[in-house]
């Protein structure tokens, strides 16, 4: 017995300073988590905003322009020597699933991206972009985004030829989005987007981009 | 011995008040944080979704930062994920030595990389290439394979601490891309055979002259090394009975399909690969008690 109450005294004590620890490690974090905060805030804005108007059914025109685009004009750098059907063998794609902003959220949505692009660009190339090209990239990244949401959607019933299509579509617009990255700043989407994240993941033995296949 | 009871008890509180995942880890061993990934083209999420390197998609190293989730990205919950999700971000290290083309024969210079990084975590997944030649008659034997993988795993072990965690995967059953791949063509447009003629990916399988006799002899190859693999694996696991070594051949056993295929080059895992290949190999695994982030 006598040796209960001193075990739960400290006990007690341990906890309290546990508790403590806690909440000035939680405090000391606070100014750095406002940042992240803030910037997830506006992230789940735009997510948000995405989904509900992914929902809505009026079509949008950029998509189909991409997608009626002659198929050699797609092609993945990856497969270089790929020579694809010719666009008269091909079926008719259907457009992916339109989404677009409204126009609000698209101004704060392209202002945002247009400040990340610029700064990766500035990183870089050591220069800024001219305001033509940065509007292709800034509406190029726009259609990877409505297409990746697509794309991100689990299963899709490889029996039906309509969603199959919809799903190849759907990739042949990341190819541009690369191919086009490629053209313009000499660095694949994806590249660009892991600049924008630097310090996720460190390589030990860095890589130059390159257009050849990979095994 | 009583106060060393206390002092446990206490900790116990502690960690329970706090979320301290240490206790569910095994006894001496560190928490994962220090995460180093040994590979090629299938730890970089090659075509995963993006053509080349998807870094974020990558089963181990992977991640889902704003960006991603902004761009509608996919979120692959890999194990760099799940190490933050379980034993916190704070002193996270996301280290990836793999490489493109990279076979048994480099996992000596990418091991080699851990040197003074004092990794805690190690995954390996190599030697699909090494069936991948452009010709079955130039695939390693045996012995050759063995002497690589052991040579690659002395000096990784070599250069881990006590308490370290090391994960080997079994090579992929190759010969399946083949099977599920030749009737990809259901896609609509690009057939798979044609894209695998042009970009002259595995040869030895899925070249239009490789034989089914081929890939038969691929196959015996693919269950070979893996047993060499395994074999190994266990073997360093008592050497090193103070590092936490594993090997797990459900990479090698799970089902794939089609859609666990590239969409671009129909050879790569798909990212939806990629996520089920985090998730089996970390409930194959020393963490698999550690679920959160999943």
């Amino acid at each position: 017995m006598n040796r209960i109450v001193p075990f739960f005294l400290r006990m007690a004590v341990a906890s309290a300073v546990a508790a403590l620890l806690f909440i000035m490690y939680a405090a000391r974090r606070d100014d750095e988590t406002q940042r992240w905060r803030s910037l997830a805030y506006q992230a789940e804005s735009q997510l948000a905003q995405l989904k509900v108007v992914r929902d809505r059914p009026e079509s949008a025109s950029p998509q189909r322009e991409m997608v009626s685009k002659p198929v050699a004009a797609l092609r993945a750098p990856a497969q270089e020597r790929f020579v694809p059907p010719q666009p008269a063998s091909l079926p008719q794609l259907p457009p992916p699933a339109p989404s677009v902003l409204d126009p609000d959220r698209q101004e704060e949505w392209t202002a945002l991206v247009t400040g990340a692009l610029q700064s990766e660009v500035q990183r870089r190339l050591g220069h800024a972009l001219p305001p033509e090209q940065e509007q292709r990239l800034v509406e190029t990244l726009a259609r990877l985004r409505d297409t990746s949401l697509g794309l991100g959607e689990e299963s899709v019933d490889t029996e039906d030829p309509a969603a199959l299509r919809d799903r190849l579509a759907r990739t042949l617009v990341l190819l541009e989005a690369d191919r086009t990255f490629r053209t313009e700043l000499g660095i694949g989407v994806s590249d660009f987007l892991q600049g924008l994240n630097g310090g996720q993941i460190e390589e030990v033995f860095p890589v130059e981009p390159t257009s050849e296949p990979v095994r | 011995m009583r106060g060393f009871g206390r002092f446990t008890l206490a900790s116990l509180f502690i960690g329970v008040l706090t979320g301290s995942p240490t206790l569910a880890l095994e006894p001496g061993q560190s928490e994962p944080k220090r995460l180093y990934s040994i590979g090629d083209s299938a730890t970089r999420a090659v075509n995963a979704d993006l053509p080349f390197d998807n870094l974020n998609l990558s089963w181990v190293s992977g991640y889902f930062g704003f960006w991603e989730e902004f761009f509608g990205l996919p979120n692959i919950k890999s194990h760099n994920q799940r190490i933050s999700a379980n034993f916190g971000s704070k002193k996270r290290k996301n280290w990836i030595a793999a490489e493109n083309g990279a076979e048994m024969d480099d996992m000596v210079v990418q091991a080699a990389g851990t040197a003074g990084k004092n990794v805690t975590y190690a995954t390996v997944l190599l030697g699909a290439n090494d069936l991948c030649e452009d010709s079955v008659s130039d695939l390693p034997t045996d012995a050759q394979f063995e002497a690589e993988f052991r040579a690659g795993m002395d000096t990784l072990l070599g250069n881990l601490s006590k308490g370290a965690t090391v994960q080997v995967i079994a090579i992929f059953d190759v010969t399946r891309v083949y099977d599920v791949g030749k009737d990809k063509e259901a896609l609509g447009i690009v057939d798979c055979q044609d894209v695998w003629e042009v970009s002259g990916l595995c040869g030895s399988i899925l070249s239009p002259d490789a034989t089914d006799a081929d890939r038969e002899f691929v196959r015996s190859r693919n269950i070979s090394y893996n047993q060499i693999l395994k074999n190994v694996t266990q073997e360093k696991a008592v050497q090193h009975p103070g590092k936490f070594i594993s090997f797990t051949d459900l990479s090698f056993t799970y089902p794939f399909t089609q859609k666990e295929l590239s969409d671009i080059d129909c050879y790569h895992p798909s990212h939806q690969a990629q996520k089920i290949l985090s998730r089996e190999a970390w409930n194959a695994g020393f963490f698999k008690a550690h679920q959160k982030g999943k």
